[in-house]
């Protein structure tokens, strides 16, 4: 195995404007601001990725108009005066028709709904169903205006334009920074791309506002209130930005999705989409100059912004002390340790991610250590978040069979103290540069790859960030990794999110749940500790605790029985597990029997079993049954109640098989105690 | 280069309607497979394309095969593949394997879909035959390495378990299960299955697919075809054929349309209604695409998508899919996801326009769109080289005739809006469709607050019964008693 690989380049590959995993785009600005980064490429003949992207997303909202970026995204597919409408002039009557009534709408409701929702009177001042008759009577209006509205509205216009001439994966997404527009179509179509997206970018109207907001409502509920863990990972977002707009969700609190005006939305458009704020981007197989032409005709006739956006003047203080989330979720068991890290562009932000590249993969220290090693994850991964105006580095690990999340959270420390005590191998380094190396190039290989990365590499700083990121990579040492880990992966520093799987799913789970978390911790630990046991101890231990069952505190009966009876599912497990045995332990499998089905009213009420009848046994277990009763005789009756107490708790652990001889028994000491009551 | 573009650029001054440009002619002919084909020594087809832009080659070795052969062990295949990645060679541990592939920075991953099974090494072109070496000896002697088959067999059961966390995993599987019962499409793996799998079941199954009779390569990047072709000889050409295993059975077995439904706390109903349809063989098939892309499977210019979502907001994601099957039946299919209250709603609004497709012609204009948005985004098919030798070797595998792709675009534009409404009549009979929903099942049978539907008149469409399907233990798939919970 060659140590030292290099990979030189031969210097006469005809490389045109990716060579040597570089990009060498024709970049230029309008004179009313708006920025082009134009890369031909012809490997994939007539095809261009094509995009634009706004600097602004939820880190530029406030709170009452979080998710207004997102739900702008929306709105751009909507038309413009000329896309998506037969009458434009009826169309802007009947939309500031809408505007009026819905404003009347918020004005009521955020007044008079709101102080009844604020008195405890009702439970959402926005549900129709605590709709006043006037905003009863509001709501139809609106819902038949935008009935009637729908006469002049050519639906989902764009789209149709864009397919019906072959392009493909027309589509917009929304982080904390950005607002990205993207499509891909044949080059000779580029002209179509230039009129749609510049007629938006000046004409929009916003049309169909209002059922476009109970759209992304039921986006919210799909990504964010079905999953079962994301409304806590908005919780645990919030937690970790204490002060920074970064603590909301990109796709808005559910409030505030319903507050939202049109002239809102207007002065955002004003503000955020000015030329001076946006970057085209087009990858792919077109001629540079008759391209250029192009975007001039079309872009160059946006009108200037006159006041420029305005800054994003809040530093996230640094955290103090660190912070802890618990949530039960209906899902397996995780846990995310985040830390404070960097922005995009900062040099320690090369560092971390050669830590992340260490740490992940399957060489990586994460599997090696936490699901080959320990085997307490399925999954771990440290990752790096790298935002405009801050950043974030996380542990994340799914836990595996009966560990718990804090058993990763342990593993994780322990992989932190050595990167912060240690220096990483010389091997290790080495791996990851020369991946470094081949994911550059990797990392060109698509159209549409490309025109992403030199998008948003732009809205986040400088679109140059993927050529010079491969040699800031390469440089980094070994010393270098120390320090971060020694400046960032500090426990004051940190925010631990726990997510532990919600018991009850099954009967077994739901009993554990029944017991107080200090027990749980300790019945948790015994089955860990079970686990490590062989079977002749399995058998040893059950014997012992059949025994000690009678002397146990009753408090802690419950819990002594639970884990016994765990001990016997384990010894059937492992009995299953051996498929080639045919041991008796088969046999040895517990039914869990529902409390109060056998004890209960029957020790209260006494002889009811004589009244049944006796349960037949075979010889054998004739004979084992005698051996106990013989026990009973000359005994007093509160001994006999003891006992009787004891064998009726015993009842729910014992094996299958002897169960029908401990029936046995207390049928007979039932009717023995009767007798001597009745005495 | 076998594709031409000539694009002239005019310079006039611009439209006042999008519809008015002018594009220049562009005439795209799909690739012809038999032009890129080769064939190793021992018979195995190889498609090859040069690409010098970048230093990277990627190979794919397909294998004929998968989880439709299983018989007694289900999931043995998908683990099989697993543990061809990372279970070693009989001569390298996994371990070391693991390793040199990671500094050698190659990327190797093999999975399967069920029909067939692929490999696939990414890797510099400078060391590409040391990263090819490692590749063919885990193709070819696969180590299965104990320590990995449990750690795999764990995590598969870890990954069981977490099939009932995510309403649309119970969507999908019990819609699958309906529709397609317990053939491959239909059956899913359970604890057991895993259980029972050891290297023995693996070693088999290997034997079985993993061999050159089942075997298309294709390679792609920065190579010299001759000397490509003279390094897969050498690494496959020794290989000893093997036999060829048989083609996945068409799926015959009946089931039973109607509602069903799965009971669940979640804000929002998942839904999928859906039909077997027909083989790719049949000669309504791009009829049939064309009337799917104007019902729900033109994305937002569809009338699916155009009511429930933007006419009403009651979905975010809504629309149907169809396809015909390579082997045997394919299927219709509308899906989409609307809080509990609205999820009958949604359904009535979408069984009116299946019911207006069958009854009215569709109109001339939106006949063009969905026929010229067919023709016109076909080229993307074959983008780039990548996807266009997973075209080949697909129809190597499936046997699909050289003249499909050269047909395709006359066929779509002889379609009719007579057509249309035909195929809608022979595919779309509510009565023969099944219907899936998870969600709130109180909030959803009771319907919208406007009282525009219930789940009662969804069931006057269907007909059937509404049944009650109870949730499932995720490792088992057996019914888990409610009282229980």
């Amino acid at each position: 195995m060659n140590n030292s690989v290099t990979f030189t380049l031969c210097a006469c590959m005809a490389f045109t404007s990716v060579a040597q995993g570089q990009v060498g785009p024709d970049v230029f600005v309008l004179d009313n601001g708006m920025k082009f980064i134009l890369l031909p490429r012809s490997e994939e003949p007539n095809n261009v990725a094509a995009g634009w992207v706004a600097k602004v997303g939820s880190v530029n909202e406030r709170p009452g108009i979080t998710g207004m970026s997102h739900f702008f995204e929306h709105l751009m597919f909507k038309g413009t005066t000329t896309v998506g409408t037969s009458d434009a002039d009826q169309d802007a009557m009947y939309t500031e028709r809408e505007r009026e009534i819905r404003n009347t709408m918020l004005n009521i409701i955020w007044t008079d709904q709101y102080d009844k929702f604020k008195r405890g009177e009702i439970d959402d001042p926005w549900d129709a169903k605590n709709d006043t008759p006037e905003l009863a009577s509001l709501r139809r209006a609106l819902q038949e205006t935008m009935e009637e509205h729908r006469s002049v509205i050519v639906k989902d216009e764009l789209a149709s334009l864009y397919q019906s001439e072959g392009a493909v994966g027309l589509n917009a997404f929304t982080s904390e920074d950005v607002t990205f527009y993207i499509n891909q179509l044949p080059a000779t179509k580029l002209e179509l791309w230039c009129w749609l997206e510049s007629d938006r970018l000046s004409n929009s109207v916003f049309r169909e506002f209002f059922s476009e907001r109970d759209v992304v409502h039921e986006e919210r509920r799909m990504r964010t209130e079905s999953s079962p863990t994301g409304e806590f990972q908005e919780q645990f977002n919030s937690m970790f930005w204490q002060a920074s707009p970064y603590s909301w969700p990109v796709i808005g609190w559910p409030s505030d999705l319903n507050s939202y005006t049109l002239e809102e939305a207007k002065r955002y458009f004003d503000i955020y989409y000015q030329p001076s704020n946006l970057v085209g981007v087009l990858v792919g197989d077109f001629e540079l100059e008759p391209t250029k032409k192009l975007i001039y005709e079309y872009f160059g006739t946006l009108e200037p912004g006159t006041t420029p956006p305005p800054p994003v003047p809040t530093i996230e203080p640094s955290q103090k002390a660190p912070q802890r989330m618990v949530a039960e979720v209906d899902s397996q068991s995780e846990i995310e340790i985040r830390y404070h890290g960097v922005p995009a562009g900062h040099a320690d932000g090369y560092v971390l991610d050669v830590v992340a590249a260490i740490l992940n993969g399957k060489t990586g220290r994460l599997y090696k250590n936490m699901v080959e090693g320990a085997e307490i994850a399925t999954n771990a991964s440290f990752q790096v978040d790298q935002k405009k105006y801050g950043g974030a580095v996380s542990f994340v690990g799914y836990v595996k069979g009966d560990a718990v999340p804090e058993d990763l959270e342990f593993a994780w420390y322990a992989q932190v103290e050595r990167l912060q005590n240690s220096l990483v191998t010389e091997r290790e380094l080495q791996k990851v540069k020369n991946n470094v190396i081949a994911d550059q190039y990797r990392a060109l290989q698509s159209n549409f790859f490309l025109m992403i990365q030199l998008g948003y590499m732009e809205a986040l700083g400088d679109w140059e960030y993927i050529n010079y990121s491969g040699d800031r990579l390469l440089g980094v040492t070994a010393e270098d990794i120390q320090r971060v880990a020694n400046l960032y992966l500090g426990v004051n520093n940190s925010s631990v999110a726990i997510y532990n799987r919600m018991e009850g799913a099954t009967p077994v789970d739901e009993e554990l749940a029944s017991f107080s978390p200090e027990e749980q911790a300790m019945i948790k630990q015994a089955m860990k500790d079970l686990k490590t046991l062989s079977p002749e101890e399995l058998f040893e231990a059950r014997q012992t605790m059949g025994m000690q069952i009678g002397q146990v505190p009753p408090q802690m009966k419950p819990m002594f029985e639970y884990l016994l009876q765990k001990l016997n599912d384990r010894i059937a497990e492992i009995s299953s597990d051996s498929s080639d045995m045919e041991t008796p332990e088969e046999v040895l499998q517990v039914e869990v029997v529902e409390e109060g089905v056998q004890q209960g009213e029957g020790v209260d009420e006494g002889g009811d079993g004589s009244e049944q009848g006796f349960l037949e046994l075979n010889p054998q277990q004739l004979a084992t049954a005698n051996e106990f009763l013989v026990n009973f005789e000359g005994k007093n009756l509160s001994d006999l109640h003891q006992i009787n107490a004891a064998l009726q708790g015993a009842m729910t652990t014992v094996p299958e098989d002897e169960r029908i001889i401990l029936e046995y028994v207390l049928q007979k000491l039932n009717v023995y105690i009767a007798e001597l009551e009745n005495n | 280069m076998l594709l031409q573009t000539t694009i002239v650029l005019l310079c006039v001054s611009t439209p006042n309607h999008p519809k008015d440009i002018v594009f220049p002619d562009y005439v795209f002919t799909p690739p012809v497979a038999a032009m890129f084909e080769e064939t190793l020594d021992n018979g195995v087809p190889v498609f090859m394309m040069e690409n010098k832009e970048l230093p990277l080659i990627q190979l794919v070795a397909t294998f004929k095969g998968g989880s439709y052969l299983e018989t007694d062990i289900l999931g043995a295949t998908s683990v099989m593949e697993s543990m061809m990645r990372n279970g070693g060679t009989t001569s390298v541990s996994a371990e070391d394997v693991d390793e040199q592939l990671a500094f050698l920075a190659a990327n190797v991953g093999v999975g399967g879909d069920g029909t067939t099974i692929t490999a696939t090494l990414n890797s510099l072109s400078a060391n590409f035959d040391e990263s090819f070496g490692l590749f063919v000896d885990m193709l070819q002697n696969p180590g299965f390495q104990d320590s990995r088959l449990n750690l795999e067999k764990e995590n598969s059961i870890e990954g069981l378990k977490q099939r009932n966390d995510h309403p649309n995993s119970i969507l999908g599987r019990e819609y699958a299960s309906l529709l397609f019962g317990e053939s491959y499409l239909g059956r899913s793996v359970v604890e057991q299955n895993v259980l029972d799998i050891d290297k023995g079941v693996l070693v088999d199954q290997h034997r079985l697919i993993v061999n050159p009779s089942n075997l298309v390569l294709s390679v792609s990047g920065d190579f010299d075809s001759t000397e490509m072709l003279n390094r897969l000889n050498a690494g496959f050409g020794a290989w000893d054929v093997g036999e060829g295993v048989s083609s996945p059975p068409s799926v015959q077995s009946d089931y039973l349309p109607g509602i069903y439904y799965v009971d669940q706390d979640v804000p929002q109903g998942g839904v999928r209604i859906g039909v077997r349809t027909v083989g790719r063989d049949h000669p309504d098939v791009e009829a049939m695409e064309v009337m799917n892309y104007i019902l729900g499977g033109g994305g937002f210019s569809s009338r699916i998508t155009q009511k429930v979502r933007s006419d009403e907001g009651l979905a975010y994601s809504v629309g149907s899919r169809f396809s015909a099957g390579t082997w045997g039946d394919g299927m219709w299919g509308a899906g989409y996801e609307s809080k509990n209250s609205t999820v009958a709603l949604a359904a009535i609004l979408i069984f009116d326009e299946i019911e207006r497709i069958k009854t009215e012609l569709v109109g001339e204009e939106e006949l063009a769109l969905a026929k010229s948005a067919l023709v016109e985004q076909f080229p993307s098919v074959f983008q780039s080289k990548n996807d266009t030798l997973a075209i080949f070797v697909d129809d190597k595998i499936t046997g699909r005739s050289p003249e499909y792709w050269g047909e395709y675009r006359d066929n779509v534009n002889r379609v009719t809006a007579e057509d249309v409404r035909r195929v809608a009549n022979g595919l779309l009979q509510p009565a023969e469709m099944v219907v899936v929903i998870v969600g709130d099942w109180e909030e959803i049978a009771a319907g919208d607050i406007g009282g525009r539907a219930t789940i009662n008149d969804v069931q006057d469409i269907v007909g059937g019964r509404i049944v009650e399907l109870p949730l499932r233990d995720p490792l088992s798939l057996e019914v888990i008693d409610k009282g229980a919970n």
